[in-house]
Formats: C-alpha cells, sequence, structure tokens
C-alpha cells in the first residue's frame, strides 16, 4: 500500500502539470467587434399614375466626410451601405453621390463605450437621436432603428430620386 | 518553520491515538506557483496554501488561502491586479480498507472567493475607419468573485509528521461573465483566468501538527 502511494506521489503529478499548463484564456479577439450603421438605399420612382416603384440604386457612391475610405463605390446594385460612426464627437458625415448629384447626409447620434472583453477591447456602441440632409437626391431618411452595435441591421433607410 | 513544526511533531501522536481527532495538517502548494510563473513567463505569482484537520479517519474539514499579483497582456489590452482569494470545504477520505493509515485519497468539495483590485490599461477601441488610436484605461477596479470545486487527490506519508500529496480541481464560476458589459478582471486569484469553467492542480508538501 505504501509503495503504491508513494508511486502515485511522485509519478502523476509531473503529467498532470503538463496537462493543466496549457490551460489560458484566448489572448486574441475572435469576433466582430465595428459597430456598423446600416443604411438601407432605395431609389423610388413616380410613375405617371402617382405610384411609385421602388428598387436597387443602379449606380451611386458614399464616402464619410473627414476620412479618405469610400463607404460603398458601386455599379452593382448593392442595397446596404455600412457606415462607421463616429467615436470621437457626436455627428457623422455622408456624402452621397447618386447621378452625378451631391447631397450630404448628417447623423447625429451619442456614443457608449462598452467592455467587451481584454482580447478584443471595447466597441463604440452608438444611439441615433436624429438624421438630416440635403435634398438634390436624397428624397426623404427614416431611422430603422436608433441603437448601432455590431449586430447586423439596418438602421437608417435612405430614398433617392433619379 | 519547518524546525518548528518538527519539534511539535511528537505531540500529534497522542493526537493520532484519538478515535475523533488525528491531527491537523498545514499544506504549502507548490504546482501553482510553478505552473503561473512558467506559463506567464513570470509576469504572474500565485502562492497558496491549505490547513485541514483529519477526524475519524474519514473527513478532512480544509481551509485554503493563497495570495497573487502580477500582470497579463493580451491583444486588446492590459491587466494588471492582485488579490486573495479563501477556499473553505470538506474532503472525504476515500480508503476503505485499512482507514485507519496516514495515507488517504481524498475526494471534496469547495466554496471559493476571491478578492481583488486591479487595473485595465491600454484597452482598445475598435474604430478602423476612423483610426483615432484612442486607448482607455480602467482603473483602480475592485472585484470579488465566487466559485465551486470538486477536489481530488491524495495525502502521502512520506516520513514521520511529514507528507506530500496532490489534487486536481475543477472549478466553476458562479459570478456572471459580463453579463451587463462591465470592465472585468481578466483573471481571478485563486480560479485562473476568466472562463466559465477551469481546471487546476495542486502539488503539496505538507506537515502533521
Amino acid at each position: 500500500m505504501t509503495r503504491l502511494f508513494r508511486h502515485i506521489i511522485f509519478c502523476t503529478p509531473l503529467l498532470l502539470c503538463l496537462l493543466f499548463a496549457s490551460c489560458e484564456q484566448d489572448r486574441t479577439c475572435r469576433q466582430e467587434m465595428t459597430a456598423h450603421a446600416r443604411i438601407y438605399l432605395s431609389a423610388v420612382t413616380t410613375l405617371s399614375d402617382d405610384s411609385h416603384t421602388e428598387a436597387a440604386p443602379d449606380s451611386i457612391t458614399l464616402g464619410l466626410v473627414g476620412c479618405d475610405s469610400l463607404v460603398l463605390d458601386n455599379a452593382y446594385s448593392e442595397r446596404t451601405a455600412c457606415v462607421e460612426l463616429r467615436a470621437d464627437t457626436t455627428h457623422t458625415q455622408v456624402v452621397v453621390v447618386y447621378h452625378e448629384e451631391t447631397d450630404t447626409l448628417t447623423v447625429f447620434h451619442t456614443n457608449e463605450q462598452k467592455y467587451i472583453s481584454l482580447a478584443c477591447g471595447c466597441i463604440v456602441r452608438h444611439i441615433i437621436d436624429s438624421v438630416h440632409s440635403t435634398h438634390y437626391r436624397i428624397d426623404s431618411t427614416a431611422i430603422l432603428n436608433t441603437v448601432v452595435t455590431a449586430e447586423k441591421e439596418n438602421h437608417l433607410q435612405l430614398w433617392l430620386h433619379p | 518553520m519547518l524546525l518548528l513544526l518538527l519539534s511539535v511533531r511528537t505531540s500529534a501522536h497522542v493526537y493520532g491515538d484519538s478515535a475523533i481527532y488525528q491531527g491537523l495538517f498545514i499544506k504549502l502548494d507548490l504546482a501553482t506557483t510553478t505552473i503561473e510563473v512558467a506559463r506567464s513567463k513570470g509576469t504572474l505569482q500565485t502562492y497558496e496554501g491549505a490547513i485541514s484537520v483529519r477526524l475519524k479517519n474519514r473527513y478532512y474539514p480544509t481551509l485554503e488561502g493563497g495570495y497573487s499579483f502580477g500582470k497579463r497582456d493580451a491583444e486588446g489590452g492590459l491587466y494588471k491586479g492582485k488579490g486573495g482569494f479563501v477556499r473553505l470545504g470538506l474532503d472525504f477520505n476515500g480508503l476503505r480498507k485499512r482507514i485507519e493509515s496516514p495515507h488517504a485519497f481524498l475526494v471534496g468539495l469547495r466554496v471559493c472567493s476571491a478578492l481583488q483590485r486591479y487595473d485595465l490599461c491600454d484597452v482598445k477601441q475598435n474604430t478602423p475607419y476612423w483610426d483615432t488610436g484612442a486607448r482607455v484605461d480602467f482603473l483602480n477596479r475592485q472585484a470579488m468573485d465566487w466559485w465551486g470545486e470538486v477536489v481530488a487527490g491524495c495525502n502521502v506519508n512520506i516520513a514521520s509528521g511529514f507528507y506530500m500529496g496532490w489534487a486536481v480541481r475543477f472549478k466553476l464560476l458562479f459570478t456572471s461573465k459580463n453579463k451587463d458589459q462591465r470592465p472585468e478582471a481578466y483573471y481571478i486569484p485563486g480560479f485562473g483566468f476568466r472562463n466559465n469553467t477551469n481546471w487546476g492542480v495542486n502539488y503539496y508538501i505538507g506537515w502533521r501538527i
């Protein structure tokens, strides 16, 4: 019995230490961490009998004011554009170029910092308060969902006229 | 300390003869410290020990405690913390034959708690389009966590009054995992990295007094 116990006490722990030494929380982020406001785009055509048809805009370009990157440079009729709202101010301006005319869409929002984990850091969640725009090609706007997180939901809708 | 413990060893035989009380055990853990230091390259350190009493050769009411300190970085920031922990529970001696043997196979349960102060520094904000490079700090935070453990191991009498033993632990965290997105501690003293469950191993040297 004593021999058995002494065998167990000296041999088993080394194996156990090797087994458990590898348990650690993931230090690399593996989830979507950027909150995008998704804008649903609709091109509206008024017919002769005053009814409307709605379709994807045939060619549209979206860019952020203050940022070089284009949000959407589209000749293939995409219906949604993902816009990253600013975390350092409470409004974000988007330039919309449609049929060679330029509109500016201004989204007013509040920002909230949400801690996710040490691997991923913080996500900035936005609450959309209001939306204003010029009306060269933008007919109207609507807020579909005020809370902008990393979830893929539509938040704004733009109706454009050709 | 060792000399003190060895000097009182003779009195232990008096307790060993009792039908109810067979001695007080003091143990120091070597494995946790070694594993933590090895895998964190010395940035995290934990020291722990235990006191238990052998009753009726079968029951071991146990109090364990320890202290952790250090820092650990991840892709999104840096954790720095220090704090203590306690575990309270009961072990059963699983030996069926020769239960009066000084050796024991132990199986038990623990209720555990840890209190710590910590900082989360240089935490990344995820705004790649704007690339402001802004980082935030969450400083001087305090947290208390609770968890339960199932423990199995052995306690072996190596020489008169001197024991060695090991234990394997399955740990289940009771305190929630970031439901309301508070900046939580990345590491919990005595529990390990903040997962819903963890495994642990101890390798003890101990003395019966």
